[in-house]
């Protein structure tokens, strides 16, 4: 406690240039800080909209069904499904399981024919685990109850269709299309639906594809009972790899992959955002240290004579090192803390007034700004600049301290 | 009476350039304990490097230093530090206190060193700049005493940690007639009361009244090592 009050005292001794360091090292807290929260809400962003968008966090299937499209005709029969979503919903962590029969195919007015990807859901369900992209015409497909025997026609038969295929095909909600898919026995089946809504991504290409009608539409377009897809929603992203595993040992018979093995793409986002987050951080760290290493090296100069004369006193070398490095480590610290609260300051104020940042490339529609205030994040950047800034201020000292004791109680 | 301080022709040498200097040749003394000694001589003599190997701040080109009876090893850093740390206590021409810290703090400061907690430093702090006469100052920094008052700060820290021996170098060449008188009778009473042996260098014809026994030197060479007690 005497030596941090002692490092105190000295740390004020020049007040002006102490703030100036001290300023430094809290923008460029400050700086990281934001920087961080912007990367890892951008990572998070990516991750719980692709989970959401469709692919839930886990997906199983018939074994080589992911690669082979041969076997994706088959799939789960309904005592096999229903076996694997009793078993799997009993998990604490997993939210829901829902079926999927996905299939391709092509959407006919007569006119006109275009290729689409397809997808028969359990829209029930599929309300609680997806964000579904906007209806920006008509409505989302009608709530289904198989179970009850209550479904009509009119709810099997209907589908919500990407807008650019809505335009492509000329049709209205309303109007009918006709689906052309082949059966799970390798023969071509086509049933008539109506477009009760129109739908919009921001991704052109899915847009112009994209098909969505109730599993029970899909299944007779198929011609057959079986699902080719279940997909298991968790309460955590984070608890995927422990349920994915937990369902491996637990089912032999299946295929299953996790969202980040049906989404590379995901990990070469996170590694070019990491490279550039690691240059831009080393940049800052950089100038930070310049500066902190600048203010000791002033302090230690002015203050050659004083060491001289504790070293003649008794106090090692290595104590009044540690006693500049003391003082660059109070810097750091009050740097990073001041840093660290207008950060958190202004991230609690931007992700309060939801800036609308513009469309990224490939999509076109913008995104609210949200940054994250990851602890972990904040605790490595806050530590970092410490410990910097207690290095910047030990190497000079260190040097210094190599003066004999008559140089440097003689030095001016 | 015990030498407390043998000087065994020592020699310093200092590379100026291309050029040897010899700040002192083969230079031999005894001084014993509870003497009052000044080192005398022009500018340039090799007062201040003699004070310097005697307080183990320097290292001699050649000869030898007995401190105490042992003989010193100048290559044993951590041994000079505690040695300095418990018997000597050093006074500076420039006074060389910290500037942010208080009278009593500055003289606090050579007793971080020992066990002591803050209320036997202060204590001890304050019983010896009321010796030195600045118990009505305790609380002011450098910049608030006068060059008198401050090297009065400085002999306090000095003699706060109960030395055995005192080396101070021209700690009057920054004074006034008044400061110096003072700073003298400080210093003889500290040497008459507790036996504490003092040398100092300098060249201020003020002092000669104070002091016993001269040490003069003259171009690194010993010309007069004066008469002991």
């Amino acid at each position: 406690m005497k030596w941090l009050k002692l490092s105190w005292l000295n740390v004020l001794r020049n007040t002006r240039r102490s703030i100036i360091a001290v300023s430094i090292i809290a923008l460029g807290s400050f700086s990281l800080i934001i920087a961080s929260g912007y990367v890892l809400a951008s990572f998070e962003g990516l991750r719980e909209s692709t989970i959401q968008g469709g692919l839930g966090h886990i997906q199983l299937a018939l074994p080589d069904a992911f690669t082979d499209k041969e076997i994706d005709q088959g799939g789960f029969t309904p005592q096999k499904k229903q076996q694997l979503q009793r078993d799997i919903e009993a998990m604490p962590e997993v939210r829901l399981t829902t079926e999927r029969v996905l299939f391709e195919g092509l959407a006919s007015t007569g006119d006109i024919t275009i290729a689409v990807i397809g997808k028969g859901v359990n829209i029930n369900k599929e309300r609680k685990i997806t964000l579904f992209t906007p209806i920006i015409e008509g409505r989302n497909l009608p709530n289904v109850d198989l179970h009850k025997q209550t479904e009509t026609a009119e709810q099997i038969y209907s589908a919500v269709i990407g807008e650019i295929l809505a335009r492509d095909l000329k049709v209205k909600v309303g109007e009918s299309i006709t689906l052309l898919a082949s059966t799970s026995y390798q023969g071509i089946n086509a049933i008539d639906v109506t477009v009760v809504g129109i739908n919009r991504s921001g991704i052109p290409e899915y847009d112009q594809r994209s098909v969505m009608i109730p599993v029970s539409a899909a299944k007779i377009l198929r011609d057959s009972d079986t699902v080719n897809r279940l997909v298991v929603s968790l309460r955590s992203t984070a608890d995927t790899d422990l349920i994915n595993s937990r369902i491996h040992s637990s089912f032999s018979d299946i295929e299953q992959k996790t969202w980040l093995e049906l989404f590379p793409f995901y990990t070469n986002v996170v590694s070019l955002y990491n490279n550039i987050f690691g240059v831009m951080g080393s940049v800052i760290l950089l100038v930070v240290l310049m500066s902190v290493n600048n203010t000791m090296v002033m302090a230690i100069m002015e203050r050659v004579a004083e060491s001289g004369t504790l070293r003649a006193y008794g106090f090692s070398s290595t104590r009044i090192a540690k006693l500049f490095a003391t003082e660059g480590m109070i810097m750091g610290l009050c740097g990073a803390l001041l840093g660290m609260l207008l950060a958190t300051l202004v991230i609690l104020f931007i992700n309060i007034s939801l800036f609308e940042m513009p469309p990224p490339p490939g999509r076109s529609v913008g995104y609210p700004l949200i940054l994250n205030w990851n602890i972990t994040a904040v605790t490595v950047i806050c530590v970092t600049m410490i410990f910097s800034c207690t290095a910047a201020a030990w190497l000079p000292a260190r040097k210094m301290l190599k003066k004999s004791i008559i140089d440097a109680i003689n030095h001016h | 009476m015990q030498a407390v301080i043998n000087v065994k022709q020592i020699g310093r040498q200092f590379l100026q350039g291309t050029q040897t200097i010899n700040a002192l040749t083969a230079v031999s003394l005894s001084i014993c304990k509870g003497e009052f000694v000044a080192i005398n001589g022009y500018s340039g003599s090799g007062k201040s490097t003699l004070l310097n190997i005697i307080g183990t701040l320097d290292k001699p080109s050649s000869g030898e230093l007995e401190l105490f009876g042992d003989a010193v090893n100048f290559n044993d850093e951590s041994s000079l530090q505690q040695f300095r740390a418990q018997k000597m206590g050093f006074i500076f021409q420039n006074f060389n206190l910290n500037p942010v810290l208080t009278a009593l703090e500055n003289v606090q400061m050579p007793l971080l060193l020992t066990d002591m907690n803050s209320r036997q430093r202060r204590k001890k702090s304050i019983a010896v700049l009321t010796k030195v006469g600045l118990a009505d100052r305790i609380n002011h920094k450098p910049a608030q005493l006068s060059g008198g008052q401050q090297q009065r700060v400085a002999a306090a820290r000095a003699l706060v940690s109960d030395p055995l021996i005192l080396l101070a170098d021209e700690p009057t060449a920054n004074l006034d007639s008044e400061s110096t008188e003072q700073l003298m009778l400080v210093l003889k009473e500290m040497n008459e009361q507790s036996g504490l042996t003092v040398l100092f260098s300098s060249h201020d014809e003020r002092l000669l009244k104070h002091i016993r026994r001269t040490i003069t030197l003259n171009d690194g060479v010993l010309i007069t090592s004066g008469s002991q007690l």
